[in-house]
């Protein structure tokens, strides 16, 4: 298993985490997300306009005025890139999943814990 | 175009896994507000009220105040809510200790009342005090979430 298998768009830390955030969720509003993932404004507006281009993500806006709120769900786009993210991980870490040919020891990494 | 990213996967794997185990237990961890507990005690002793067959359960001021504490508490949900989750095994196991939990104290009211003299003041005071502790109670479950919370959201 190489690095290829990775999906590109998911390959930033941040973007990851807010998908992933999104995909054990219904929906979350985008100042939960900024919160609780220690992200600014912009960097957090940065990686949901990455996910919600590449229809990993949807968006709708509810209220007005001071009350208007931003929310945010995973699309079954979005769930299914981010499993098979995931699996790609799991295969690179567990070299059980992802067997090492003899010898070929380039681009290993230790498995987590 | 952005800068490109080295990935780490044992790292990656390791904050998805955390976001995704943070996010699930959210809606079991986010108690609300802290005057949420004194509505929520006086709910419980509402609901106690109105199951002991005693001078309480015929009043309609105790129903009224059940309902609008109901209403009040729901009300404030909706608006502030920032997080909608989804059922989980975790979050059905949650409800029913949370639903066994009330059932009890229901229970512990209903007990107290009915070894008490609901005519005499001394006994309204001490159902005061059975709020007061209940909502201390309740107080103390919501700083031990909230612990748990920042926990589970903060980075590895």
């Amino acid at each position: 298993m190489s690095l290829d298998a990775l999906d590109p768009v998911l390959v930033p830390p941040k973007r990851l985490a807010a998908l992933g955030v999104l995909d054990a969720a219904k929906q979350v509003e985008f100042g939960f997300q900024r919160d609780y993932l220690g992200l600014s404004d912009s960097d957090l507006s940065k990686q949901l306009k990455a996910l919600t281009d590449a229809g990993y993500a949807s968006s709708r806006r509810t209220g007005r005025g001071r009350s208007r709120k931003s929310w945010f769900s995973v699309t079954s786009d979005g769930s299914a890139a981010l499993a098979a993210h995931a699996a790609a991980l799991r295969a690179l870490v567990s070299p059980v999943a992802a067997p090492t040919p003899p010898g070929d020891g380039a681009g290993a990494v230790p498995p987590v814990g | 175009m952005e800068s490109p990213t080295t990935p780490d996967p044992a790292r990656d794997l390791v904050e998805l896994e955390r976001a995704r185990h943070a996010s699930a237990l959210e809606p079991v961890l986010d108690f609300g507000p802290w005057w949420y507990a004194p509505v929520f005690a006086a709910l419980l002793a509402g609901v106690a009220a109105g199951s002991y067959s005693g001078v309480v359960s015929d009043s309609w001021v105790a129903r009224f105040f059940l309902l609008a504490g109901l209403l009040l508490v729901s009300f404030h949900q909706y608006q502030a809510r920032r997080f909608v989750g989804r059922w989980s095994r975790l979050s059905v196991v949650m409800t029913l200790a949370v639903a066994a939990l009330v059932v009890l104290v229901v229970f512990l009211w209903t007990l107290v009342q009915s070894l008490l003299d609901l005519s005499g003041a001394p006994a309204y005071l001490l159902l005061l005090a059975g709020w007061v502790v209940v909502t201390l109670l309740l107080l103390a479950v919501r700083a031990g979430l909230g612990r748990l919370r920042r926990q589970v959201w903060s980075p590895a």
